[in-house]
């Protein structure tokens, strides 16, 4: 046992009849981080959780939850981890506090402190001020923001947070990301499902990312989106390049794409070497209004390791 | 303790989710009973009869008017109408045919089971005229009552339907609360709650026999004050049908559990209480319906509770032969269904899915 993970995954498989749902996947989570689980639907990412959680056995492996064995430790790992999950599972008709305080009559062993741990974590969320409306009243933020102080009401120090910020507006989503941030510093460990790339990129010091129900790519943000090692270059050419791919192959690109009529978008090796040779190249049949050199984004890591092809 | 009770309240404040479904499952049974008391269970029929001529005719009415109870309401109140028109649902006319008086009971658009009840009466008035004929040869009924009131249906009706209250209440708030946990998936916070799952069941049963105890009490309120008959006393009535609430209870809990969807809940629920009301004596004692009918009944814990409520509305009267027997019996029954419960609810809530 290593006291440094909060979760350690080791070569855990589940089947559902002939689907794989994970399939002999392992990584570890350190406590106190913020770590995010990326994937294409149906990739596993919730299976991966519903394991974590205890909810599901694992057909192989093993996996330790703060320092707990999970199949013979569930209560223990329950009593320790907080969960909000995608779809708000909040009483509707209940008020915020009386969502607080049934989560305290099942969770909290220690019901002393309950009533000031509500006050404190509701004026968290900002929500003190509407605790005793109805909670079909509020907006989809503050639904987000109550079921995060739900799951830290029992003082986790594992969070899963599934999609935080769905469905919640601009204002709501960074509400929301300061709420993690500060938790994180009181040494909350979280784990985040999301597929908002910039919520992942923005949160996470390191991230997995899950395809098939295997971890495909683990590392922080900076180190996958380094790890390409392209450049994404943005071309406006007049008359616009109309065969590109032609056009551009003695170069080293790939995913070319035409975002624009007259402008066309792709990735490049040593792209801040070549780009000078780039330019010369396309200036001698078209004239180039723009050239835009860009470092991959979260969005290019995710798509260049998971692909195109939609997913059902 | 703190945490059972701070349980208990949340079970309470669950109301609010389900605002609807707590009115039905607590006043229909009593609105039911209302409407039933006022409109159907009715002792005293109108009957009318041609306004009478002679002086038979005359003591005709005067006997209809004797008819009734010993120890109770009359059978009979006559209207007397000028001639028989067929318009009336039942109207009598004496007549001389063959020479001989005769009462010609004409009947209109009643059912068979009215005409059965005012042709009883009519008999029942001519055998007082008869007897008067016949002096010392006459042959009397007495009646005879062991109870010192004549008891209305009402009080039967309404005591058997104490019982359905208190299991429509629990078996169907029960039901319904667990089938929404499913539903709003907030059955997930019971899931990954770390707390003993025998403290929850033991609030939501708490709080289910709570309401249920409410549903029973508004009804015998309602059965007292329509009937003016009081049980002997209604801690006894509510004591009794505790194991009766337990076992709708369970049936609810166990329903939504395994349905895990609200309607189909909720008509579990539902049929099974108007089943056990109608079969499990809630319209006459088991002994009183053929024997069949009556071994089934016996195996409803409906007939149990309503003959252990008897005497409590009956000036003692038992009529529960084997009450050992019915106690052991709700008792086993409350005894399975409750660790059907437990386990069905590990199986459906707690396990891990393999």
């Amino acid at each position: 046992m290593n006291n440094n993970f909060a979760i350690e995954v080791q070569s855990v498989t589940r089947r559902f009849g002939d689907l794989t749902a994970v399939d002999n996947l392992s990584f570890q989570v350190k406590r106190g981080e913020i770590f995010g689980l990326l994937g294409p639907n149906g990739a596993g990412k919730t299976t991966t959780i519903n394991l974590i959680l205890g909810l599901l056995l694992p057909q192989q492996g093993s996996l330790r939850v703060l320092g707990y064995e999970l199949a013979t430790q569930t209560r223990q790992v329950h009593s320790c981890v907080g969960y909000v999950p995608q779809e708000t599972n909040l009483y509707l008709d209940l008020s915020a506090l009386d969502n607080l305080w049934h989560h305290a009559a099942l969770y909290c062993s220690d019901l002393n402190h309950v009533e000031s741990r509500i006050e404190t974590l509701l004026r968290f969320t900002n929500l003190w001020e509407r605790r005793k409306d109805a909670v079909r009243t509020y907006s989809g933020g503050m639904k987000r923001r109550l079921a995060l102080a739900r799951a830290l009401l029992h003082d986790p120090e594992l969070i899963f947070f599934d999609e935080p910020t769905q469905g919640v507006d601009v204002q709501g989503r960074f509400a929301l990301w300061d709420h993690i941030q500060e938790q994180r510093a009181f040494g909350k460990t979280f784990i985040i499902s999301t597929n908002n790339m910039l919520e992942a990129d923005t949160l996470c010091d390191r991230l997995v990312i899950i395809d098939h129900g295997q971890a495909i790519a683990l590392d922080t943000p900076e180190n996958l989106k380094a790890g390409l090692g392209h450049s994404i270059v943005t071309l406006r050419t007049t008359p616009p390049l109309t065969d590109p791919e032609d056009v551009l192959a003695q170069f080293a690109v790939r995913n070319i794409s035409n975002p624009r009529p007259n402008e066309i978008r792709f990735e490049m090796l040593d792209a801040e070497t070549g780009a000078e040779d780039l330019i010369k190249h396309i200036n001698r049949t078209h004239q180039l209004d723009s050239i835009q050199l860009s470092r991959p984004s979260l969005d290019d890591v995710f798509l260049f390791h998971t692909g195109r092809a939609l997913r059902e | 303790m703190r945490r059972f009770f701070l349980l208990l309240r949340n079970e309470f404040k669950m109301f609010r989710t389900a605002l609807p479904v707590h009115m039905i499952a607590i006043f229909q049974p009593t609105v039911m009973y209302i409407l039933m008391a006022a409109i159907m269970v009715v002792p005293t029929f109108d009957m009318v009869v041609v306004q009478p001529q002679s002086a038979l005719e005359q003591d005709l009415v005067h006997a209809m008017r004797q008819v009734g109870s010993p120890i109770g309401p009359d059978y009979i109140h006559t209207i007397l109408t000028p001639q028989a028109d067929p318009g009336h649902r039942q109207v009598i006319e004496v007549i001389v045919q063959n020479g001989q008086s005769t009462a010609l009971q004409r009947f209109g658009y009643i059912d068979s089971n009215l005409v059965k009840n005012l042709r009883n009466r009519l008999t029942a008035a001519t055998l007082l005229l008869w007897n008067q004929q016949l002096g010392p040869q006459a042959i009397t009924i007495v009646e005879h009552p062991w109870l010192p009131l004549d008891v209305p249906y009402t009080v039967y009706f309404g005591m058997a339907m104490i019982a359905l209250a208190g299991y429509l209440a629990a078996a169907m708030i029960g039901g319904y609360l667990m089938a929404q946990d499913f539903e709003n998936e907030t059955i997930l916070e019971y899931r990954l709650s770390p707390i003993s799952p025998l403290l929850l069941l033991a609030a939501r049963f708490c709080r289910l026999l709570i309401t249920g105890w409410i549903a029973a009490a508004i009804l015998y309120i309602a059965l007292g004050l329509i009937t003016h008959m009081w049980a002997s006393s209604i801690l006894t009535v509510l004591a009794i049908i505790i194991p009766l609430i337990w076992i709708a209870g369970c049936i609810g809990l166990l329903a939504g559990l395994l349905l895990r969807s609200t309607l189909p809940t909720f008509l579990v629920a539902l049929s099974t209480a108007f089943g056990f009301w109608l079969l499990g004596s809630g319209f006459g004692l088991a002994a009183g319906f053929s024997p069949t009918f009556e071994s089934i009944s016996r195996l409803i814990p409906n007939t149990a509770v309503v003959e252990m409520l008897f005497p409590h509305f009956y000036f003692g009267r038992q009529v529960q032969a084997d009450l050992l027997g019915a106690i052991l019996q709700l008792v086993a029954t409350s005894l399975i269904l409750g660790l059907l419960v437990i386990g069905v609810y590990r199986w459906r809530v707690l396990s891990k899915q393999r």
